[in-house]
């Protein structure tokens, strides 16, 4: 089970453009709220919440993925949705709150929702997770091999729906990965103080399920662990906990002082930045050269910035439009 | 007496409970574990238990478990970064400290570890791992019990093993199971599943009850005392083997042969990665492998013959 | 109202019957909830479900509201029509936010690109002894957030054309199906809880209001067990020389506000009976839409026999007190005709 060179390119690729649209959004975020920071302003209104060190988790699920298979993400869902595909530039409309984003402006950066692919988040902690369980009914119920992926952090994992989510899933033998991003912290809260057990990846068995801990933010060991719980579940097998320890590099919203979290602790992170350690992998194992990784950055740095130029260039909803879109008409009538 | 301790709170929770039958082993189970050990410890006076702290409060989880019954632990000087490091430095640490036995919590990564950093550790390996072909899987108060008496008596209650000393272009390490070379040139998730990518290995053991790699050689006979066995994997025959929990696969086995203490080997797969004791770790280039004294393990029935 | 057959239902079997329709025709309706399979429902909404559509289609779910109301939303999005059955009303305080934040707000994030085609049944409703968290109605909380439409039958008719409209919207629809409309054989015999059912499907517009009972000097808008209530008031003010009309809602949301301004038009003075809390509801809604409608057709100040903003209490004179009765609505019909 060699892995294929493809699939570990294209790991890295997409964490390229992860990382590359998380700063480029920050950069813009921060461009017109300043001196003062009021959030109101500028740009891109309203709370931010970025995934740069959290690409690993979402990249590993990528090779696997096929069409159909549903996804449900947090508040902090970009790195989530990009790996699964979600076109860039409705992506990035949306959160620049135009006309020609995916909900045509009403939705924003927490309330993303893709219909191919299949993707949805909320700006409720634990939201999606039942969510994910109910796309796995149908999926069962229609006969695919589908699978659907709920994505939470650690924090989550105290909600009720975690919970409920879970024994859903295991009781009726259900299609449902559910993957807990690990960044230690819930907004400023350490999981030391949130959780009684050690490791989420444990409260699988209180359910009746297997959980695997990934304890590095290693997209290749990713890789090979949803691999495994991907497989498992469009056999028939049933659900499973995948919980990832990883790294959020930056605050918990953009304009968090992050004081909480000490120099030595940042510091750390950015040392074990996961862009720089597979880079570095990669070129080790000969599978990407210099001019490769400087081709590839270009590439989506490209792509990123075609992306955020179509949102700034697309206009804003008409304002009486609000009114649109409460109910959907009705397709059949008696 | 000085006593070390080193609780791997990561075992037992990698990818082989999706791929294999492996069982979970949660954090609070391990410290059950190590409090009943501490309970056993304790039961003899004059021995202070040096421990690694780690980051998910296990070793203080089982110290408050145990309670006064257990034997007062201290924690080791030594920074916390919550990998296998730690293990390997806490190891040469009591080494420095000659601690009079060195008792891991863990599975066989987590004794290979311990050895690396102290190659001929008086080693007390208590299971908690997916695959326990090396570690001790009785009754940790039990355990405890015969490692207090056996530090406390002066007896010699400790067995030599052999061990495999590996060398690649990364360095030097140490395996006290085996060494395998595999196909996937990742570490990955770091365990090894599929039956398919071997290429060759080295195993320290024949005992019939091991699970994994050593389960292979023990089906291909008795292997003599400070022997490694060399196994080319592929071609025509196979041998039945217990590969994981719940995984029973037969495995091709091409040829082995038996190497004395001090043998040498290269290594002849460029191409691939080099599992030590189960899991993925480095690179196979230039590698070279020696047969090595290895750490001593606690017999337990002659520790608690003095009772 | 076409009354095909004289075939009479109670609105609990008709409510089964709407439901059972729609999974004939349609495979991707299934329903979940607590003891909706064997027992065919507490309140028997989904009575003979199981032994008609197995176990794959009527499933009873664990007691985790967020996990199968949430499950509900999921399938919803992914090609499945769910019905799912909130026990009690009063239950929602455990779930809420998947029901108020995201099954009825996805198809707006979306833009109009998910669907979310949710019928979430709930039985509502006090006057038999339940105490104060197994009697409320609460549907002026549910239609005052904005994104789920809120259904709330009288009577067998409305209440199978209603379900049977419900799960062909592709929008969220709360159902409450009050307790004392259905029939149910413990419960209180309640007469107009029976009525006559055409066996084919047959659909009640969401959003139009009815008009149960012609009258020319009052209009009483009401929904639920109240429309009965209201129905009995009328034939005592009859007596009296009152002739008062009564509207039934049927629907929150949509509101049929003109339907409500032409009643008011017709009779100028208007009643609202709200078994739901006096403040901040529905009948404030009500009244806000007749004086906004019909201002200047209004020959007295609109006004509401509610029930009080109080824990619903549990001792019999204290409970009857405290919601609308026949009594109250007809003292307040006869004070109503004398103001202005």
């Amino acid at each position: 089970m060699d892995i294929p060179r493809e699939h570990l390119v294209d790991m890295y690729q997409t964490m390229v453009k992860i990382r590359r649209f998380e700063e480029r959004i920050r950069e813009i975020y921060f461009a017109d709220k300043l001196p003062a920071f009021d959030i109101a302003a500028g740009l891109i209104p309203g709370e931010m919440h970025l995934a740069a060190g959290q690409e690993p988790v979402a990249v590993g699920m990528s090779p696997h993925l096929k069409e159909g298979d549903a996804i449900t993400a947090t508040h902090r869902p970009h790195h989530v949705a990009i790996a699964q595909g979600v076109d860039l530039k409705r992506m990035a409309a949306e959160i620049f709150g135009r006309d020609t984003g995916l909900g045509h402006g009403k939705g924003g950066h927490m309330h993303l929702f893709s219909v191919e692919p299949n993707f949805g988040c909320s700006g409720i902690v634990g939201e999606g997770i039942p969510v994910a369980v109910g796309a796995a009914m149908a999926f069962r119920h229609h006969g695919s091999d589908n699978v659907a992926l709920s994505f939470f952090g650690e924090g989550a994992a105290n909600q009720g729906s975690f919970h409920e989510s879970l024994n859903l899933a295991a009781l009726w033998n259900l299609p449902v990965v559910f993957v807990c991003e690990d960044n230690a912290y819930a907004i400023s809260v350490p999981k030391t103080a949130s959780t009684a057990i050690a490791d989420n990846s444990d409260r699988a068995a209180a359910y009746g399920i297997p959980g695997v801990l990934v304890g590095n933010n290693d997209p290749v060991a990713v890789y090979e662990v949803m691999g495994e719980a991907i497989a498992r579940a469009r056999r028939g097998e049933g659900p499973s906990l995948v919980e990832i320890k990883t790294d959020r590099l930056w605050g918990h919203f953009e304009g968090d002082a992050d004081a909480y979290r000490s120099d030595k602790f940042k510091t750390e992170m950015l040392e074990r930045d996961p862009m720089v350690g597979y880079a570095k992998r990669l070129s080790d194992e000969g599978i990407l050269n210099e001019s490769d990784i400087a081709a590839i950055q270009q590439a989506m740095y490209d792509e990123v910035e075609e992306a955020l130029q179509y949102a700034q260039d697309s206009p804003y909803p008409e304002p009486e439009s609000a009114l649109e879109h409460v109910f959907a008409e009705r397709t059949v009538t008696l | 007496m000085l006593v070390g301790l080193v609780a791997n709170p990561t075992s037992s929770k990698d990818i082989r409970r999706l791929t294999t039958l492996a069982r979970v082993i949660d954090v609070e189970e391990k410290a059950n574990l190590v409090a009943r050990l501490l309970v056993g410890i304790g039961s003899e006076k004059g021995i202070e238990v040096l421990g690694l702290d780690d980051q998910s409060g296990l070793l203080r989880r089982a110290i408050a478990l145990a309670g006064s019954a257990g034997s007062p632990v201290d924690f080791l000087p030594i920074e916390v970064e919550g990998t296998e490091a730690d293990t390997r430095r806490a190891a040469t640490y009591l080494a420095k400290m000659e601690a009079a036995a060195l008792v891991t919590v863990g599975g066989d990564g987590t004794v290979r570890a311990a050895a690396e950093g102290w190659p001929q550790a008086p080693l007390v390996p208590l299971a908690a791992g997916t695959n326990n072909a090396f570690a001790i899987t009785d009754e940790p108060s039990v355990v405890g019990l015969a490692t207090a008496l056996a530090v406390t008596t002066g007896a010699d209650a400790f067995l030599p093993t052999t061990a495999i000393e590996v060398e690649t272009v990364e360095g030097r390490s140490l395996a006290v199971i085996d060494v395998v070379v595999v196909r996937n040139r990742w570490v990955g998730a770091g365990a090894i599943w599929d039956a398919s990518e071997l290429l060759e290995g080295l195993v320290t053991t024949s005992r019939r009850t091991a699970v994994g790699i050593a389960s292979v050689s023990a089906a291909l006979g008795p292997l003599e005392q400070g022997h490694v066995r060399h196994l080319r994997f592929g071609g025509e025959r196979s041998v039945r083997a217990v590969f994981g929990p719940g995984l029973i696969l037969d495995i091709p086995v091409a040829g082995h042969v038996d190497l004395p203490m001090g043998a040498e080997l290269s290594l002849s797969e460029e191409n691939g990665m080099v599992a030590l004791d189960g899991e993925r770790r480095l690179p196979a280039r230039a590698g070279l492998v020696r047969v090595v004294e290895g750490p001593r393990v606690l017999d337990l029935e002659s520790a608690l013959r003095v009772l | 109202m076409t009354a095909k057959t004289e075939r009479k239902l109670t609105t609990q079997k008709a409510i089964a019957e709407g439901i059972a329709l729609e999974m004939r025709s349609d495979d991707s309706v299934f329903v979940m909830g607590e003891d909706i399979g064997t027992y065919g429902g507490i309140f028997g909404a989904t009575e003979g479900l199981l032994d008609e559509f197995g176990e794959k289609r009527v499933i009873d779910t664990p007691i985790s509201e967020t996990g199968f109301i949430g499950a509900a939303v999921g399938a919803a999005i992914n090609g499945m029509r769910p019905i799912v059955e909130l026990m009690f009303v009063d239950f929602f305080g455990v779930c809420m936010d998947q029901i108020y934040n995201n099954m009825a707000k996805i198809h707006y994030f979306s833009g109009g690109n998910v669907k979310v085609p949710v019928v979430l049944t709930t039985a509502v409703g006090g006057g038999y002894g339940d105490a104060g968290q197994h009697s409320q109605t609460l549907w002026g909380t549910f239609a005052h957030m904005p994104g789920m439409k809120v259904v709330v039958p009288s009577n067998p008719y409305d209440a199978k054309g209603l379900m049977i409209a419900a799960i062909r919207e592709d929008n969220p629809v709360v159902y409450m199906f009050h307790k004392g409309v259905l029939g149910l054989g413990w419960m209180t015999p309640n007469p107009r809880a029976t009525g006559e059912v055409p066996e084919e499907p047959y659909e009640v517009p969401i959003g139009k209001a009815n008009v149960v009972r012609e009258g020319t000097d009052l209009t009483i808008a009401t929904i639920g067990l109240s429309v009965h209530k209201a129905l009995d008031a009328a034939e005592q003010l009859e007596e009296k020389g009152i002739s008062a009309e009564v509207l039934d809602l049927r629907s929150l949301v949509p509101l049929d506000r003109e339907g409500i301004v032409a009643s008011v038009e017709k009779t100028h003075r208007l009643m609202v009976v709200d078994e739901d809390y006096h403040s901040f509801g529905m009948s404030g809604e009500v009244i806000t839409t007749a004086i906004e409608g019909a201002f200047d057709y209004l020959d007295a100040p609109p006004v509401r026999v509610t029930t009080p903003d109080i824990p619903i209490p549990y001792s019999r004179p204290l409970e009857q007190w405290a919601l609308p009765s026949i009594e109250r609505i007809v003292e307040a019909s006869s004070n109503l005709l004398v103001a202005g």
